[in-house]
């Protein structure tokens, strides 16, 4: 290959990401745009659209017959019910709080139960889970450290979980997104009708992510029913049920747990921390599922372990247990709070790359070059003497290892490793007592 | 390309979601465009930013002749070689030394704004002359062709041809063999 060739396709490599910060300000100019464009509509547009109309007679008898054939099918089609959606926002501007029963379909890994959800307000809520307990959830974002309760009513047990230093935040509120649908980019669907009722039809599409349809009650212009696909993720959400201003006493969002309730604390820190060098025992008291350690191997030279802040921007902190071979190569072992198959839906969708004798499955990630660049240059900078930041290699990747018992890991090497190696190493892992 | 024009179709009559559309389409190309002609990330974000406040503000009136994404290239080479000049005129030296290259090739940062692996790229491009290494990446990264880039800069083809070849000799002594694979 030639070298100008060579150059071009180094060139056509480079790679940057816009980042939060330019998305908001963007973002935040085209919000703002809509009224400079209706202003401008109202003082250019519409002259020019009558005086063209006018110049010509014959266009004024083509112009005059298609406004009467549209107001013909307009009236076909919407009778006096009719709603339009900006109605639909404004009446759902005009309420604070409301319930609603949640379903959701995934079309793969664990299922989420079905619950009547009460928003209190965009940080407060309680779920009522439609299991045979009746769990009830409380969920309080308001303080730095954000609070979630689980209350088992029939065996008088609590599940409290403090995540320090999550909040205040506010919770991604689908009512919250449905009001931001712009009336041009909202299609009509027509009209259904549920228990006798004829609700209005809305449906918009932001993004590949988010497929919106909003069936409307033309009398009250407030959600029936909502479903929010997430054809990506392969996943599908119902809300109907919906009661807007419930009547509901304030403390049954109060995250004091009943006296007679036996109690159990769960503390997850998302404060951020400077990396610091940790045993093996310190994972186990950090994770609340199983932690696990690597075993010697005759190859290994060097093993340290690392606790550090999740790279990938989750605030959560993550576990490194680093590791140096004879062959100079760098891996890098990760273990976190939110590694498990109920949060990685995508997991099981990759391919199998390898299955060990004991049961454990290495999975490819879809984006493990990436993902590996990140921890290594995580632990790069916590511990340079173990890697110079400069030798991270293109040749770089990473495997998601899923344990016989269901805990996830992630392996990621600098260099290139046989299958032997990887197989001893996942086979090397013990859970720590 | 269709889908473009139906971007632009919605956007003129102001459509904020065909904006939004229309961004992150090509937001992370044009950062990456921006970041290339002016080896500063958070520079090419300035510049991206008021690439697309022009564009917000060119609603209704906005007429798609070629592409859209070659437009927008084109908007921010320009946006760029206006910030070099105004870096230009701020130090009272000339074209290429004023790039913000020269001043920054200290910072390991800079060199590294396309990851580690193109660090050796990402030095020798800051060290091009400004006017060799637009040319150079508007061609080879946004594919532009030399007649546009010529009517772009307002200089000959044979002056794009030129540098493009001077830029392209410089890179491949500068990465001496690095590049090959």
């Amino acid at each position: 290959m030639r070298p100008a060739d060579n150059i071009n396709q180094l060139i056509k490599k480079m790679k940057l990401k816009a980042s939060a910060d330019l998305d908001k300000r963007v973002h935040d100019k085209i919000t703002n745009a809509p009224a400079e464009v209706k202003r401008k509509e109202s003082a250019v547009i519409r002259p020019n659209i009558w005086s063209n109309i006018m110049k010509n007679p014959m266009t004024k008898l083509a112009t005059a017959a298609a406004v009467i054939i549209a107001v013909f099918i307009v009236m076909q089609q919407f009778d006096d019910s009719s709603v339009a959606w900006a109605e639909v926002v404004e009446q759902l501007s005009s309420h604070t709080k409301y319930k609603c029963r949640q379903r959701v379909v995934r079309e793969q890994g664990p299922q989420i139960p079905t619950m009547q959800i009460y928003h209190f307000n965009l940080q407060q809520r309680r779920q009522e889970v439609e299991d045979e307990n009746g769990t009830i959830h409380i969920i309080d974002m308001r303080g730095e450290d954000a609070i979630t309760v689980e209350l088992d009513p029939v065996n008088k047990k609590a599940t409290v979980t403090e995540l320090l230093g999550f909040g205040p935040r506010k919770d991604p509120d689908i009512i919250e997104m449905v009001k931001q649908f712009e009336q041009e980019s909202t299609e009509r669907l027509g009209t259904k009708k549920v228990n006798g009722k004829v609700l209005q039809g809305f449906r918009h599409q932001p993004n590949e992510h988010n497929d919106f349809t909003v069936w409307v009650d033309p009398g009250t212009k407030l959600p029936v029913e909502i479903e929010l696909k997430h054809p990506i993720r392969g996943q599908t959400i119902f809300m109907d049920e919906f009661e807007f201003d419930f009547e509901l006493d304030p403390s049954a969002f109060s995250t004091d747990v009943p006296d007679d309730y036996e109690v159990k604390t769960l503390i997850q820190d998302y404060r951020p921390v400077e990396p610091k060098e940790i045993t093996a025992e310190d994972i186990r008291d950090g994770l609340y599922h199983t932690a696990y350690k690597v075993g010697q191997l005759p190859w290994i030279e060097k093993q340290i372990t690392i606790q550090t802040i999740d790279p990938l921007g989750t605030k959560a902190i993550v576990y490194l247990i680093a590791l140096q071979s004879e062959d100079e190569n760098t891996i890098v072992i990760v273990q976190g709070e939110y590694y498990d198959l109920e949060r990685m839906v995508w997991l099981p969708q990759q391919q199998v790359v390898l299955e060990t004798p004991s049961g454990a499955k290495l999975y490819t990630h879809p984006n493990g070059a990436i993902y590996a660049q990140y921890f290594l240059k995580s632990l790069a900078e916590a511990k340079p003497d173990l890697l110079d930041v400069e030798n991270i290699s293109e040749e770089r990747f990473t495997r998601m290892i899923v344990m016989p018992d269901g805990t996830v890991l992630s392996i990621s090497a600098n260099k290139q490793m046989s299958d032997e190696r990887l197989q001893e190493l996942a086979e090397s892992l013990i859970v720590v007592e | 390309m269709l889908e473009d024009k139906l971007l632009i179709w919605k956007f003129n009559r102001g459509s904020r979601e065909a904006l939004r559309g229309i961004y992150e389409r090509y937001k992370d190309d044009l950062v990456t465009l921006a970041a290339a002609l002016l080896t500063d990330k958070n520079l090419a974000e300035d510049v991206v930013h008021d690439v697309f406040v022009s564009f917000i503000e060119s609603s209704r009136k906005f007429r798609l002749t070629g592409s859209l994404k070659s437009y927008l290239a084109t908007c921010v080479a320009n946006n760029a070689r206006n910030r070099i000049k105004a870096i230009q005129r701020r130090y009272s030296v000339a074209l290429d030394d004023a790039n913000p290259a020269a001043a920054d090739s200290s910072n390991p940062e800079h060199r590294a704004i396309f990851g580690e692996n193109l660090s050796r790229l990402s030095y020798a491009l800051e060290q091009l002359p400004y006017e060799q290494r637009e040319v150079l990446i508007l061609h080879s990264y946004s594919g532009m062709n030399f007649r546009k880039i010529a009517a772009q800069q307002k200089v000959s083809i044979n002056t794009v041809q030129g540098r493009y070849r001077y830029a392209m000799d410089k890179l491949r002594s500068m990465l001496n063999g690095e590049v090959r694979k």
